[in-house]
């Protein structure tokens, strides 16, 4: 069994994270998707990636998300995330670290999923997260225009 | 991440995360989660590891066949051996001595040029490899370093920082954090680049911070900054050294 990361373990940053408040929710919701094998998968991640010439995520902006085309060149993605307590030198060497989109297109051309989306998203992650709660319902209908089945969260 | 979850799924999208750090995982509930034991910065593991990252992914794509939920499963494999700490790994390069304390602005400036320099063989050797970098947040690019390390070596050595021409940054000294993000990016991705061991995050940082010059003015930055009064400087002063260094390690020179 592997070790667990604890916030603890992490130091500074460790504690930080323990200190965002954590939203309330009362129980957790639920939709059925249709089969992997016809899911149109999107990524939705909080890494603060943007593209290159977009505006970069500031403390102003935690709340605002950016979006990034599925066939964006892997050369076009920066991260601009406000936090430095987080490793960045796997993403530097292989995007698919944080944003797997090589690895959703080999599903999709194997077949195991349906398709991948043709627009992904990123927040910044260091946020309260209700301040987030607008903006994802924004995402959620642009999901759903892109015929999107299922979103893959993805922290840093 | 986990308050995403419910805000989307809520809106009718099924979602299904990574969660890294259970416990928050285990407090939110959102609807589907893998917690996977890697590092924060991580979450589908090792780079240029394609057949472990695809199983990572369908293994959280998988939860999303599960009848009922909340589901919170645990990835049971740890990232593969090549990136433990444990890993011997050292950068190939003769980078410059560091000057004494006292050493004046100008001798500093030129020893961290000087050591950009040798590294950026290996940066366009990573980029050749990779067909990207991640350099770039703050509008400028390598071939901007000069450009790049000025306000930096301005504040460290005691002057007033400028943002570079021609860039869009917020004002001294809180755009200091793209350009310094920048350098971070600059240095690893050429460091990563070179011959031998692949090094791990914290060889990587053990580096950086232990062993250059661009270590060392950060240091003398972040202090400069920590003992002003006003908000942008402390937090600017947060971002340069992360908080797993604040202590500068033993083995800085200088």
């Amino acid at each position: 069994m592997p070790a667990m990361v604890r916030l603890s373990d992490l130091g500074p940053g460790g504690a930080a994270l323990g200190q965002l408040p954590v939203p309330e929710f009362e129980g957790t919701p639920w939709v059925v998707p249709p089969p992997l094998a016809d899911a149109r998968v999107a990524i939705v991640s909080t890494a603060g990636l943007h593209r290159r010439g977009d505006a970069p995520f500031t403390p102003a902006s935690a709340s605002e998300y950016r979006i990034i085309p599925g066939d964006a060149d892997a050369n076009d993605l920066l991260m601009s995330h406000l936090s430095v307590n987080f490793d960045r030198s796997g993403f530097q060497q292989d995007l698919n670290v944080a944003f797997p989109i090589d690895r959703l297109r080999e599903l999709a051309a194997a077949g195991e999923i349906g398709s991948a989306a043709d627009w992904h998203y990123s927040f910044m992650g260091a946020v309260d997260p209700a301040q987030l709660q607008e903006p994802a319902t924004d995402v959620a209908k642009r999901l759903q225009g892109d015929g999107v089945t299922a979103a893959l969260l993805v922290p840093v | 991440m986990g308050g995403l979850g419910h805000y989307l799924e809520g809106a009718g999208v099924a979602t299904t995360s990574i969660s890294l750090v259970r416990e928050q995982t285990e407090r939110i509930k959102p609807p589907r989660a893998l917690w996977v034991p890697f590092e924060l910065g991580r979450p589908f593991g090792p780079p240029n590891d394609p057949d472990f990252q695809r199983d990572v992914l369908r293994a959280a794509l998988g939860l999303l066949a599960r009848p009922e939920g909340p589901v919170l499963a645990d990835y049971p494999h740890e990232a593969p051996a090549g990136t433990a700490d444990e890993a011997p790994w050292a950068c190939a390069l003769p980078l410059p001595p560091q000057p004494p304390p006292d050493t004046e602005a100008e001798a500093l400036r030129a020893q961290l040029l000087a050591e950009a320099a040798l590294l950026h063989p290996w940066y366009d050797e990573a980029g050749r490899r990779t067909g990207r970098t991640s350099v770039g947040v703050s509008g400028l690019g390598a071939s901007d370093l000069v450009a790049m390390v000025e306000p930096l070596l301005a504040l460290a050595t005691g002057g007033a920082p400028a943002a570079p021409a021609g860039t869009d940054l917020p004002d001294m000294p809180v755009g200091l954090r793209y350009l310094t993000d920048d350098l971070k990016a600059f240095y690893f991705e050429a460091a990563a680049a070179q011959p031998g061991p692949r090094p791990s995050s914290h060889n990587l940082s053990d580096w950086l911070f232990g062993e250059t010059v661009l270590g060392d003015v950060l240091y003398r930055a972040r202090d400069i900054l920590a003992a002003r009064e006003d908000q942008g400087s402390r937090r600017t002063a947060g971002v340069l050294v992360p908080g797993a260094y604040r202590e500068r390690p033993a083995a800085v020179r200088g």
